[in-house]
């Protein structure tokens, strides 16, 4: 589903919308909580979801994400849990693209054939590994694209000009520009010269660039909207579902998004 | 992991090849933030390396700071006890901070000085490297934070009150199993965020390439001076070389130097803790399946799924679930063996040396000195073992009290 992913990405750019991709901790506060907080947040216009399988040492977290899925790992969520979630999802109807965001030891322990395999016949879109290094790419994407499958690459604001290349030139559906020099967590503020870095990279690039780590609210998402094509918010849906009594998570969550795909559809 | 690139041939002195691998092991796991910094620090040290500026500076820090070279201890009292091989000790105990982690720390200062970083990172699991770290940042001058696990806080009050005298700040890291490993994700995640102004001194063969190599290279003078040491008072190379493993710092430190010598053994000796049958050890080469941990792919102890597990040794220096890229190639190219000494084993390896020797070692050494222990008895009296005794059993006391205060045989009451 890897195609669907790249038209998109090219829709959003004719019709100048930016896309909504939000994160979902599989398992977090429990398996049917998470599916309500994915279902609610595809329903109310998530254009895609990153579904986050927990690992024990996510080193590329800040403390809300470690504490979820801390939290999730000790109540028994597996790595299949998330064919499980695709599943239920695609069988609820819901068609948007779903990728599953993890570390790269899990897919490794799983088995990478086996991981496309599965992810392409439970109708899941691809793959995001923090610490799986560009250098590494070439010896999963033709696995991956065989299955239509993506995998999605990172470029950060440490990335030389070099690398920056390097990504553009792997051919994905978009690029994962960490917006901050550190970990996941929601921020007060957008960091400073953001906005201006992106310019000067959508400028340099083929492919579309979707904007995560640190976004919070629909105002910062609608700002970075203006200079990206895509945002993702993590720790903001995940500390706004650590808040919320089970029973109201998908309510809450729902509604957090839409004014987020509202913020994003207004300029 | 399917390896970029595998060449049986190359010389495993020779190793790692230029993207940080040993066979399949080592690479570079980490996300793209830390990238630049990795070839940034790859580059630097290449550098120094080759700058004989900075191995004269590095030299004379060893020596005049550091105390080296260490004795090699011809263990004359063990050796007519055990009837079989004789056995010398490498000191790494007598090292200013008592354990091997200095040579590996005034290496790394030197290169974080050059590379214009003035604040300095750890992780720490016994307390050993913090305060290693926390020692050459207070020679130097530099500002030093370090990570260590909520856990092993407690276990190791005094040496959180050591860094601290030496000017070092200390985070206590409540994530995960608040051990070595989650205060090692908790450094990480600081260097992702500070990259630009801060160097990570790393305190074991572990983590992303260029470490285990920058590591190896800074500890490898204990297998140099071993090895001519052991050519003057006995006039020929060992039989074999057994040295204690987490990381594996101070095992490759000795095992490199030697590699090329075909005929002297290497052994590793991990924690099995409670007992490999049991589900508290951390003896990684035996129960582990290769995975990545910390930018590294090397054995991990995990389970089915690649969730990374919990461990146990008396020794808190002993309890990384993961090991460094070259022990794991080591031990597949089957130039080093790797077995393990429970922590029982180790309590009696520890009074052994103390009756015998007049030596306290590390509880991580006395993992060692077991295995060594163990070995003597079959061989012949000629052969030779070198163990290497990484640390001094000062820090140690309190657990060996707790242990066997009240069953410890013999002496005034
Ligand atoms: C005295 C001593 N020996 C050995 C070790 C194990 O580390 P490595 O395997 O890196 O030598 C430690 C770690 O803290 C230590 O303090």
């Amino acid at each position: 589903m890897s195609f669907q992913l790249q038209r998109m990405f090219q829709t959003a750019r004719l019709q100048r919308r930016p896309l909504f991709l939000p994160y979902i901790c599989l398992g977090y506060p429990s398996y049917q909580a998470s599916l309500q907080a994915a279902q609610a947040a595809l329903a109310a216009g998530a254009s895609a979801l990153e579904l986050g399988v927990p690992f024990s040492d996510p080193i590329a977290d800040g403390p809300t994400l470690q504490k979820a899925t801390h939290y999730s790992l000790q109540h028994g969520t597996k790595f299949a849990d998330v064919f499980r979630m695709i599943q239920d999802l695609r069988r609820a109807g819901f068609r948007q693209p779903l990728l599953v965001m993890s570390y790269l030891n899990l897919v490794e322990q799983f088995g990478w054939e086996d991981f496309a395999a599965a992810l392409s016949k439970t109708g899941g879109d691809g793959a995001i590994l923090p610490d799986l290094p560009l250098e590494k790419f070439p010896l999963f994407t033709p696995l991956m694209r065989s299955k239509n499958l993506a995998l999605i690459p990172f470029i950060a604001p440490t990335s030389s000009p070099q690398r920056i290349k390097m990504a553009d030139a792997q051919g994905a559906p978009f690029l994962y520009y960490v917006s901050v020099t550190g970990v996941t967590g929601a921020r007060k503020t957008l960091p400073s010269g953001l906005l201006r870095a992106l310019r000067t990279l959508g400028d340099r690039l083929e492919t579309p660039l979707v904007v995560g780590f640190g976004i919070s609210n629909p105002a910062q998402a609608a700002q970075v909207g203006k200079v990206a094509d895509g945002v993702i918010i993590a720790s903001a849906l995940v500390q706004l579902i650590s808040k919320t009594p089970v029973s109201k998570i998908s309510g809450v969550v729902g509604r957090f998004c839409g004014q987020v795909v509202n913020a994003l559809h207004e300029f | 992991m399917r390896s970029s690139r595998r060449n049986p041939a190359a010389e495993p002195a020779h190793l790692p090849d230029p993207e940080g691998f040993f066979g399949p092991y080592g690479g570079q796991y980490v996300p793209e933030t830390l990238m630049v910094a990795l070839r940034e620090l790859g580059e630097a040290y290449t550098k120094a390396r080759r700058d004989p500026r900075f191995q004269r500076e590095f030299q004379y820090y060893l020596a005049e700071y550091d105390g080296r070279p260490t004795p090699l201890t011809f263990a004359s009292n063990l050796t007519r006890a055990l009837k079989g091989a004789r056995l010398y000790l490498k000191r790494e105990d007598l090292n200013h901070t008592g354990a091997h982690k200095i040579n590996n720390c005034l290496g790394q200062i030197l290169l974080a000085r050059r590379m214009g970083k003035k604040r300095i990172i750890a992780e720490t699991g016994a307390g050993q490297h913090g305060v290693a770290t926390a020692t050459v940042c207070a020679l130097f001058g530099v500002k030093c934070e370090v990570f260590m696990g909520e856990e092993d806080v407690r276990r190791q009050a005094l040496n959180v009150f050591r860094m601290r005298l030496l000017g070092a700040q200390v985070h206590a890291v409540s994530s995960g199993t608040r051990t070595l490993k989650d205060a090692m994700s908790e450094a990480i995640r600081d260097w992702v965020t500070n990259v630009r102004t801060t160097y990570y001194l790393i305190g074991s063969t572990a983590g992303p390439h260029p470490y285990p190599m920058i590591v190896r290279d800074f500890q490898k003078v204990i297998g140099e001076e071993a090895r001519r040491q052991v050519l003057r008072q006995a006039g020929r190379l060992p039989d074999a070389l057994v040295a204690c493993v987490n990381g594996g710092s101070n095992a490759i430190g000795l095992f490199y130097p030697f590699l090329k010598d075909r005929q002297v053994r290497m052994v590793g000796v991990e924690a099995a803790g409670d007992g490999v049958k049991t589900k508290r050890h951390a003896a990684t080469m035996a129960k582990g399946k290769p995975g990545i941990l910390h930018g590294s792919y090397s054995y991990v102890l995990q389970d089915k799924d690649g969730q990374i597990a919990e461990t146990h040794s008396i020794s808190a220096g002993l309890d990384y679930p993961g090991v460094g890229p070259e022990h794991a190639w080591l031990r597949d190219t089957k130039r080093a063996s790797y077995v393990s000494a429970t922590d029982q084993q180790a309590l009696e390896a520890f009074q052994a040396l103390a009756r015998h020797e007049g030596i306290l070692p590390a509880l991580e050494s006395a993992h060692a000195a077991y295995h060594a222990m163990k070995m003597a008895p079959r061989l012949s009296k000629k052969s030779i073992l070198i163990v290497n005794l990484s640390g001094r059993g000062d820090k140690d006391v309190n657990t060996v009290l707790e242990r066997l205060g009240s069953k410890l045989k013999g002496g005034a009451p």
